[in-house]
């Protein structure tokens, strides 16, 4: 059979990156017992996603306007929120969807004003892995869907956000309005909100103009807490330490 | 340790150009373009931004690339513009 998934695993294990016909980098993970048959096979069959995976944000005139985007989020934020606990339930993991079903409109407003690019993360959901075998099980699990229209895949294990912060983050679109799923690792969930407040916390300090040096010192040493508390659990992860994941909220 | 900008640095986040403009005092200022009014603003949250990159949105930039965009920019934002030789844009941050 060819175990193909979208993927790639442990770094230190037969994890290799490939290209599919339209030049997207696809990780792929293949197991020792079946890589001979996965080198043998066509590979490029099970990959499901659409031709125009790559022009994301998919906006072709459908989601270029922020007021129909935000109108959009809080219509679907109940079907959405209803399609994460359907995926929780049929992959057999924990999920969760946001608080209030959308992001906060303050912030959508702010992120757009500022990047001039309309949030993909308006809904946003996730599915909680207890391993890293686990997130790229649930990745497969997710990419062969049909029902699912997925746009975009990016592989933040393999590329980790600057903070050093890692998860598969999935972009898929309901109707006109493009959504983010994330999956994650339950240990790296359970720290989240605590960062996400670190992250507010340096945010919030004296927005002004111009940056005091002792203000850059601070921000930059918030910056450096957040990627060694990042780093070093995700190094835990790696070596099989346990992951305290009880006290995992929603994203 | 996340070294203290030293010298002029440049990204995009999303769209937008932003440059950091050290000052002698060890002070940072933060300028951002404002595409509808083709001008520079001072807007230092745009430092936390950069720095955690929580959306993957953030590009670095050289100094030839950020020009090239912020002309690209305020071209698109004012396209009577596109002809002229003259397009200048009112960056307030000169001298340090």
């Amino acid at each position: 059979m060819a175990w193909l998934c979208l993927i790639r695993l442990d770094l230190r294990e037969s994890g290799s990156c490939v290209k599919n016909r339209n030049g997207l980098r696809i990780c792929v993970f293949i197991p020792p017992f079946s890589q001979s048959a996965f080198l043998n096979s066509s590979h490029d069959k099970s990959l499901k996603f659409p031709e125009n995976i790559r022009q994301f944000p998919n906006l072709d005139g459908k989601q270029n306007d922020l007021l129909t985007a935000y109108l959009d989020a809080k219509r679907l934020r109940l079907r959405f929120a209803e399609l994460i606990a359907y995926l929780g339930d049929v992959l057999k993991c924990r999920s969760g969807s946001r608080p209030n079903g959308f992001k906060d409109a303050d912030r959508i407003f702010e992120k757009m004003r500022k990047s001039r690019q309309i949030p993909t993360d308006m809904l946003g959901g996730k599915l909680i892995a207890m391993n890293v075998h686990q997130m790229y099980d649930l990745a497969d699990q997710l990419a062969r869907k049909s029902d699912l229209s997925i746009v975009q895949f990016k592989d933040r294990v393999v590329e980790p956000q600057i903070t050093n912060y890692r998860d598969l983050q999935f972009h898929i679109q309901i109707e006109n309005h493009v959504a983010e799923i994330k999956i994650v690792h339950a240990a790296l969930d359970a720290i989240d909100p605590t960062e996400h407040r670190m992250y507010e916390i340096t945010r919030d300090l004296l927005n002004q103009n111009r940056l005091t040096y002792p203000e850059q010192l601070i921000k930059n040493g918030l910056s450096d807490l957040s990627k060694r508390v990042y780093t070093e659990l995700w190094e835990r992860i790696l070596s099989g330490g346990d992951a305290d994941d009880s006290n995992s909220s929603n994203t | 340790m996340t070294a203290i900008v030293q010298t002029l640095e440049y990204y995009l986040y999303g769209e937008t150009p932003v440059m950091y403009i050290p000052r002698r005092n060890g002070d940072l200022a933060v300028k951002a373009l404002d595409i509808d009014n083709q001008q520079f603003y001072g807007d230092s949250s745009f430092y936390v931004d950069i720095l955690y990159d929580r959306d993957g949105i953030v590009k670095k930039l050289t100094e030839q690339e950020f020009l090239l965009v912020t002309h690209r920019r305020t071209q698109h934002a004012y396209p009577e513009a596109r002809n002229s030789s003259t397009v200048s844009l009112k960056c307030s941050y000169q001298g340090r």
